[in-house]
């Protein structure tokens, strides 16, 4: 008799999502001078399936790029691996990041793009139209599209600048109103380009960028988003909820504008000495961002019971789950050795709303590493 | 979703960062000699002190030539700031730089016996000298394992995914995590050469780098 039990629906579900992926595309030539178009990849690490192997835990997926133009197909496969430390990493929303490159003549051409999970065999798929710019040309110099790369708190402008001549060149540039050049006098055909973008001088909102080498110049525009204490200052100050009094909520919240900087840092500041830490904030926030993530349902993520153990103490030593149990409703057990604490949560209604059910009113201090 | 293009079998890796600093320190390896002899801390302190915000071939001339009749604490004691500042001229900042010497030498034979100071608490005690350059005192002065993280180490560190870090502390914090302590010295060093020869802040050599594969900007 054929059997299907719940665990059977989950992997069945499960192995019918689709993998999420982004990717953009840049045109660029290859140091003998043949165009290739660059793909740009992203896939969130949680989204993928990690199996252990050795002492690491490894993922595995074959992404696939097909060009058609005219009934004419171009196009390559790559098995790509990612191999991640331990098994927490495996589960951050952190992007697994790459570039693959395909020859092909300029044009256009309907691109089709496909990754597929190997350890799990599900798979994404997306369609878009792309151009491979000739950047071949009658100049001596040739610049290839920008492209912005986000580094810790920075932001990195990356480009090439292709050089037919072989003479020495300088690259004027200018970003917003501040203006440089760097002179090359390499014989270099290829010439990577890496510039740090001052943020932090910058300001918020649209900024042209412009490169020009000899008669070529290029421009692109990146966008520097407000900080969150002028869009989202009253959210992110009532979360606070678990660090500090309501009447200190209160009075943040009455911050005019030009001092929430300010005042926010100070309230770190303070925060750090008090804890004995220096990134209490960024715990403090990954906590509660990791909350609403994973536990948000008909309440906000982070003030739900799990949320607020979560918040308080980081994430559980261990966790047993028992979300399919005969005879009994889901439950979760988290266990914080290193605090000698136990916590039981029950899913009592079935929409996923955890409560704590030991110990009953737990109302520990928040702990910080 | 069916694509009628053959496999061509291309692999790529996106190694742990374990594997990749293994990667790392073989090319590396390759490049550069593994030299683990120790100098006179006094001396590694001083010209540490003097390489802040100057070229390293300027600050390897100016401390070699004032080596040659200045190199023990009481040495400096006997000379003025002028005096000192006018033997390290060529090298930024130098008129602090010959106070700090000066304060840093008179601390040493009050407080030290006229040894430098083998901790890194004794060490970041001292006026002027912050955490990098306690570190080389500490790995190339005295061979006790430390790990100086620099602008270089701190940029190739994160263009290569060793570690996502904001300040070179974090770098040394996460880096000292995943190297293998008996290359936390060389480690600066080679990456200091790398930084300057391969990997430069601008201008890098991607095309002459041998870890381009686990490179993020991979140009």
């Amino acid at each position: 008799m054929f059997y299907i039990n719940h665990k059977m629906i989950f992997f069945i579900l499960c192995s019918l999502l689709e993998i999420e992926f982004n990717f953009t595309t840049g045109s660029f030539l290859n140091n003998k001078g043949i165009p290739e178009l660059r793909i740009f990849y992203e896939i969130p690490r949680n989204k993928l399936t990690y199996i252990k192997s050795g002492e690491e835990w490894l993922a595995r997926f074959q992404f696939s790029c097909s060009l058609v133009r005219d009934k004419k197909e171009i196009g390559d496969t790559w098995v790509i691996e990612d191999s991640l430390k331990d098994y927490e990493a495996t589960l951050k929303k952190d992007f697994l990041k790459g570039d693959l490159r395909i020859s092909a003549p300029p044009g256009g051409y309907d691109a089709k793009v496909c990754v597929r999970d190997l350890n799990s065999q599900r798979i994404g798929e997306q369609v878009s139209q792309i151009t491979i710019t000739d950047l071949r040309g009658d100049y001596p110099q040739q610049i290839s599209a920008p492209r912005f790369i986000d580094e810790y708190k920075k932001k990195i402008l990356s480009f090439e600048i292709y050089n037919f001549s072989k003479l020495p060149f300088t690259l004027n540039y200018k970003i917003d109103e501040i203006e440089d050049s760097i002179n090359f006098d390499t014989q270099d055909f290829v010439n990577p380009v890496l510039i740090e973008l001052p943020i932090d001088s910058l300001g918020f909102g649209t900024k042209i960028i412009t490169l020009k080498v000899g008669e070529v110049q290029i421009q692109d525009t990146l966008h520097i988003k407000e900080p969150f204490w002028i869009k989202d200052y009253e959210k992110r100050v009532k979360e606070l909820y678990y660090i500090t009094e309501s009447q200190e909520i209160d009075s943040l919240l009455n911050v005019p504008l030009n001092h929430r900087e300010e005042q926010w840092k100070e309230f770190w500041t303070r925060k750090d000495s008090i804890f004995g830490t220096q990134d209490a904030e960024e715990q403090y926030f990954r906590r509660v961002d990791y909350a609403k993530a994973h536990f948000s349902g008909m309440q906000d993520g982070w003030k739900t019971d799990r949320g607020r153990v979560y918040v308080k103490l980081d994430k559980p030593d261990e966790v047993e789950s028992h979300p399919f149990e005969i005879n009994e409703k889901p439950y979760e057990i988290w266990y914080y050795y290193s605090r000698n604490l136990k916590f039981i949560f029950v899913d009592k209604l079935g929409f996923g709303n955890y409560e704590l059910e030991y110990p009953k009113y737990w109302q520990g201090e928040i702990q910080f590493k | 979703m069916n694509l009628n293009i053959q496999n061509t079998g291309k692999e790529k890796s996106n190694l742990s960062s374990t594997k990749k600093v293994e990667l790392l320190i073989n090319v590396l390896k390759k490049r550069y000699r593994l030299n683990n002899k120790t100098k006179d801390s006094y001396k590694v302190l001083i010209s540490t002190l003097l390489s802040q915000r100057t070229r390293d071939e300027l600050t390897e001339r100016v401390s070699s030539e004032l080596f040659l009749n200045y190199n023990k604490p009481n040495d400096f004691i006997s000379l003025s700031e002028e005096e000192i500042a006018s033997l390290i001229k060529p090298v930024g900042f130098y008129r602090v730089k010959a106070r700090r010497i000066k304060e840093i030498s008179s601390i040493l034979i009050e407080k030290w016996n006229s040894k430098v100071p083998s901790t890194l608490e004794g060490l970041l005690s001292l006026p002027g000298i912050g955490r990098k350059t306690a570190n080389c005192v500490l790995a190339f002065g005295f061979g006790i394992p430390a790990l100086p993280v620099d602008t270089h180490v701190h940029r190739i560190s994160n263009r290569l995914g060793l570690v996502n870090t904001r300040t070179p502390y974090e770098t040394e914090d996460a880096l000292t995590q995943i190297v293998p302590q008996e290359y936390w010295g060389w480690l600066n060093k080679a990456l200091v050469e790398f930084g300057k020869e391969i990997c430069k802040p601008i201008k890098p050599k991607c095309s002459q780098c041998e870890l381009s594969s686990i490179c993020k900007f991979n140009l």
